[in-house]
């Protein structure tokens, strides 16, 4: 018997989704600009991620695809120690900075970012010092002054 | 055990009320405009990056998209987000023509997302183009665009300022109320018409509230707020250039006349419209006459 009230709870958002919200009236079902080129979309689509695909390898010397390490301005070091930790040692790890369980978990291969000017003595496998790390490189001040730069050559892409 | 809320939050969205610890705060306005001009498109892009769109074709598309959110009861501000996205997009990739509704539906996808409790699904969008775009497709391109964005979706609209502004004026609080409904129409509108995708937010949201004081005739008779007075008062509050805030104002108000003569209507001069606009006092007429 209690398990109706804990079905309609669940319920419950699904429901109130549906008052808010009107169906669609016909008139306003309409194609604005001809029928719609599904092959050109899905190759537009394709290349386009993959220009952001290679950018962001540009960006960060580092093959996405295959998780490889690219010669360039920062230094990738696989963390593998990571691989034989428990899930309540990681959760131990985690503690201190939350985001970093999932972060580090979602990834098959661990990897570790250093800028090269960073301090060679902090070179250590912990996620934390990345986080760190990371941090750093991308405080406020640095987004948005990097956010300015990218304005002029935006227009000609 | 057994606690089972019943409650329905029948059909209104639940908002909480303007926090007036932001509102009275003035380094919030500060902020907002200190940072409105980064998420302005980076150019006019008719002219430097679209081959194949033209303005009629922007206008088209907006409209549809307003349609959308006003029959879908969206809050007011993922319309003016959404066209928001759709300018620093095009702005930065060539688009042809048959993309473009497409592109519409994916802002309105995002802006919903970021500003509404219930957001609207990609199927729902999908009906309104007429199924001309599928719903995987909408969701591969909201990808796309959030990349050419940078992720950078927490853009200011025209309507983080209106607060901000009513706060400062010398009106009785059911006025207020009345002022607010059109300036949000006023910015709707303004929002259709790419001649104000360059403005700063903030200008919109200044001559959009001047026109609606104006247009309610709030700034005659026996209060204390003559046109020049109110207009060198909103400019203040803004630090916008008088002159400016008066071109913008009078843009406003013949974007609303050139609209309201689109749509077979007994001809009528501005201030007459304008008076038909006040006694429906529902903040929808100005975009029901848009359509």
């Amino acid at each position: 018997m209690t398990r109706t009230p804990k079905r309609e709870l669940k319920e419950m958002p699904l429901s109130q989704g549906d008052i808010p919200r009107s169906s669609c009236s016909r008139k306003l079902c309409r194609n604005l600009f001809g029928p719609v080129d599904h092959e050109q979309l899905q190759n537009d689509f394709q290349s386009m991620m993959k220009a952001e695909l290679k950018e962001a390898q540009r960006k960060w010397n580092f093959d996405f695809e295959t998780e490889t390490p690219l010669e360039g301005d920062y230094k990738w070091e696989k963390v593998s120690h990571f691989k034989v930790l428990s899930p309540q040692e990681l959760l131990s790890h985690s503690k201190e900075n939350s985001c970093v369980g999932d972060k580090t978990l979602s990834s098959p291969v661990l990897l570790q970012i250093h800028a090269k000017t960073d301090n060679p003595g902090q070179g250590s496998f912990e996620a934390e010092s990345s986080r760190h790390l990371k941090r750093k490189q991308t405080s406020i001040k640095d987004f948005y002054s990097s956010k300015r730069r990218t304005i002029p050559y935006k227009s000609n892409p | 055990m057994e606690l089972l809320c019943c409650e329905r939050a029948a059909a209104a969205t639940r908002r909480a009320a303007p926090d007036p610890s932001l509102v009275r705060d003035e380094r919030v306005l500060r902020n907002l405009l200190a940072v409105e001009e980064r998420y302005l498109p980076s150019c006019s892009y008719f002219k430097c990056v679209q081959r194949d769109i033209q303005p009629f074709m922007r206008r088209m598309v907006a409209t549809w998209m307003l349609e959308v959110c006003e029959e879908q009861k969206c809050e007011e501000e993922v319309f003016p987000l959404a066209m928001n996205y759709l300018d620093r997009f095009l702005a930065v990739v060539p688009t042809p023509k048959c993309h473009l509704q497409l592109l519409g539906a994916v802002c309105i996808f995002l802006a919903s997302k970021l500003k509404e409790t219930i957001p609207l699904t990609a199927e729902k969008l999908c009906i309104y183009t007429d199924n001309s775009v599928r719903p995987q497709e909408l969701l591969d391109w909201e990808l796309v665009v959030l990349g050419k964005l940078k992720w950078n979706l927490a853009a200011i609209t025209p309507h983080d300022f209106i607060e901000h502004i009513l706060r400062k004026l010398p009106f009785p609080r059911d006025k207020v109320l009345l002022i607010q409904k059109h300036a949000q129409s006023f910015i709707a509108l303004c929002a259709t018409d790419f001649n104000f995708a360059m403005y700063p937010p903030s200008m919109i949201a200044t001559g959009s509230v001047g026109a609606a004081v104006c247009g309610l005739q709030l700034d005659e008779g026996e209060s204390l707020l003559s046109g020049d007075v109110l207009t060198e008062l909103l400019a203040k509050i803004t630090n916008t250039e008088v002159d400016c805030l008066k071109a913008c104002q009078e843009q406003i108000e013949s974007v609303l006349v050139s609209n309201l003569q689109e749509v077979p209507q007994p001809p009528g001069d501005a201030s007459k419209t304008m008076d038909e606009l006040d006694q429906s006092s529902t903040p929808t007429d100005v975009r029901d006459i848009n359509l």
